[in-house]
């Protein structure tokens, strides 16, 4: 399913949340959306899931509006990962992942215990979640409560994932477990956006990053381009150590953008920085810089 | 035994079995309640003249006395153990119930309204009536005030706003009222009771109940999916606006019915849900009937226990429901006392 929305318009009392946004997400499509707190990100993502309507602008499904689009129908295609939601009962964790089926059945709808079956089992797999299946979702770490709620919005199967902060509350381990699982979620043709703080795992893990800041599109493109130092400073306010290792980019924020990147006890300015491949990250100079990218 | 292996599986089977105790616990209850009352009565000889048409004295007591407490017992029990399940599992609160929140002593105050002007007289009809439009615009009033999100205590609060205003409208209709004996007939009726019903009373009330009822079992799935919060619940396909008008309307219909002819029967609503939730596997769709056919037995068990008890006069059900229901609360808010916000 084609997700795009223009000009969305969002305004909670006087303050302006978002203001002529254009977004679209696309099948098979990994996109991340990033921006400074406040800016703006879970309102748009809750906007084009059709949870919230915008002020001004339109979001369209497949290039329907999204106003004409029945909810029980959408929900089937599209699901939705709230930021650290809780679960209110102490609910076992598959019956949790089994909430994610409930688009597929009905008052008067008899449903494909089958298939729902099939679908709960490969969600809680996937999430590696399997072996505490019948544990109560109250007592987990926040941790496997994150991927018990991924694995109920995976339950639904829906064409498009939209993922509020779902490695927020994760370790480092998790944080890369959950996003190598969207990624290939995505690699099965899911359409995913996700809103990310990580800007290492933005950068490494998303095909595409749209950038907001103050309710207003920043960046929007290949995570390299949108990723760049003045973008990075002038939108969050940092200076970051960057560099490359294997192929990948990393972002490390390290101080205040009012501040020169000084090395701490020389107090020189640091060059940029580059992985040399070892696991060391060593200034980058134009033959290693060369070198690093040829290879 | 039985029991804990149910909690433990929460599997269809399980759930089946316990519908089914439940469900033949009920029957025991209601044939004891007709069969329980005062001086000597022939159960079984009342029973078969009742049924093939004989006008005896056995059979006026049990179609004029027995039957309709009976009957008001099971529905009025049924429709407050749904309507507080229902609220509980919408709210994701334990404390939410028609009583606490005010909704019953709404009703109530309707129904005095209607006593009190004499309007009861020119319809018995009018007495429901006057139960729903007073619950009703107590939940509406309430979900205003509380708001969408309302967390526990927000939600208490203005349920104690509900219930003081509903308790000071009541309070005022007997301070207008012109004799003393009409204001102690109001205050008795308040306690809430079976007692000395008829089936008029019984064909009154059971038209909302009933109707109540079924918008209130309308509401199962979209109260699953409530689990994860209103977002999530939206984005699985409910409209939560028709999962609200729904509880309002249902709740409303239900426990204005109830209250209109038994007066109000407190903690009903609050004590079964909570007492059976552990054995649905705290599921609130499963919750529902359950709860519903608890509701039902408790209270008919309480309403044959109050026959049985060698006070004199008779205890009033409500009575007797609040005193076993208020400290359970007590226990309730201290074991959540923590979770407060």
């Amino acid at each position: 399913m084609i997700i795009s929305a223009s000009g969305i318009g969002v305004k909670r009392g006087d303050a302006t949340i978002l203001q002529s946004v254009d977004f679209v997400a696309r099948p098979g499509e990994l996109v991340g959306l990033i921006g400074p707190n406040g800016a703006g990100k879970s309102t748009l993502l809750e906007v084009i899931a059709g949870l919230r309507k915008p002020e001004l602008g339109e979001v369209f499904y497949d290039g329907k509006l999204a106003s004409s689009v029945p909810r029980r129908s959408l929900a089937r295609r599209l699901a939705y990962l709230k930021q650290d939601a809780a679960v209110d009962w102490p609910l076992s964790v598959e019956k949790v992942v089994a909430l994610g089926r409930l688009p597929y059945s009905g008052l008067f709808a008899a449903r494909d215990r089958r298939a729902d079956d099939k679908a709960i089992r490969a969600a809680m797999e996937t999430a590696g979640i399997a072996h505490f299946a019948e544990r109560n979702v109250q007592t987990l770490s926040g941790g496997e409560r994150a991927r018990v709620l991924l694995a109920r919005a995976l339950a639904v199967e829906a064409e498009t994932l939209l993922a509020d902060e779902p490695v927020d509350a994760l370790d480092p381990l998790h944080q890369l477990n959950v996003m190598e699982l969207l990624r290939s979620t995505r690699d099965r043709g899911t359409g995913i956006v996700v809103v990310l703080h990580d800007l290492t795992l933005a950068s490494r893990f998303c095909d595409r990053l749209v950038l907001l800041d103050r309710g207003r599109v920043a960046a929007e493109g290949a995570p390299e381009d949108v990723l760049t130092d003045e973008i990075i400073a002038q939108c969050y306010g940092v200076r970051a150590l960057t560099g490359i290792h294997a192929g990948g980019r990393f972002i490390v924020p390290w101080q205040k953008a009012s501040q020169q990147l000084h090395d701490l006890k020389t107090d020189r300015l640091v060059p940029p920085l580059v992985a040399n491949g070892h696991g060391r990250i060593v200034p980058i100079n134009a033959a290693q810089q060369r070198r690093t990218l040829d290879s | 035994m039985s029991e804990i292996a149910l909690q433990a599986t929460g599997s269809a089977a399980g759930y089946r079995r316990l519908l089914g105790i439940l469900s033949l616990t009920l029957l025991v209850a209601f044939v004891l309640s007709l069969a329980i009352g005062y001086g000597p009565f022939d159960f079984g000889a009342a029973l078969h003249s009742a049924l093939s048409g004989k006008d005896d004295l056995g059979a006026l007591v049990f179609i004029e006395i027995r039957l309709p407490r009976a009957i008001l017992g099971l529905f009025v029990g049924f429709a407050l153990g749904l309507a507080g399940a229902v609220m509980q599992a919408f709210l994701r609160n334990p404390l939410a119930e028609p009583g606490i929140i005010g909704i019953s002593g709404a009703a109530a105050f309707g129904a005095v309204v209607i006593f009190y002007s004499g309007l009861a007289a020119v319809s018995s009809l009018l007495l429901p009536i006057g139960g729903i439009v007073a619950a009703l615009a107590a939940g509406l009033l309430l979900f205003a005030v509380a708001g969408r999100n309302a967390n526990t205590a927000t939600l208490i609060l203005a349920g104690i706003a509900v219930n003081s205003l509903a308790g000071a409208l009541v309070s005022l209709v007997l301070n207008l009222s012109p004799n003393p004996f009409a204001a102690t007939e109001i205050m008795f009726w308040l306690m809430g009771s079976f007692a000395d019903r008829s089936l008029t009373h019984v064909a009154i009330a059971l038209p909302p109940i009933v109707a109540g009822c079924i918008a209130l079992f309308l509401t199962s799935r979209a109260l699953d999916a409530l689990a994860l919060g209103e977002d999530t619940a939206t984005s699985l396909g409910f409209d939560l606006r028709i999962t609200r008008a729904l509880l309002v309307g249902g709740v409303a219909l239900a426990v204005g019915g109830a209250v209109a002819v038994s007066g109000t029967i407190g903690f009903v609503g609050l004590v079964v849900p909570h007492l059976l939730r552990p054995f649905v596997a705290y599921r609130p769709s499963l919750l529902l009937p359950a709860s519903a056919l608890g509701g039902a037995i408790l209270t008919l068990s309480a309403d044959i226990a109050v026959r049985l008890l060698p006070t004199q006069p008779e205890l009033k059900l409500g009575v007797v429901t609040a005193v076993i229901g208020a400290p359970f609360l007590f226990s309730l808010v201290w074991r959540m006392r923590g979770d407060l916000r």
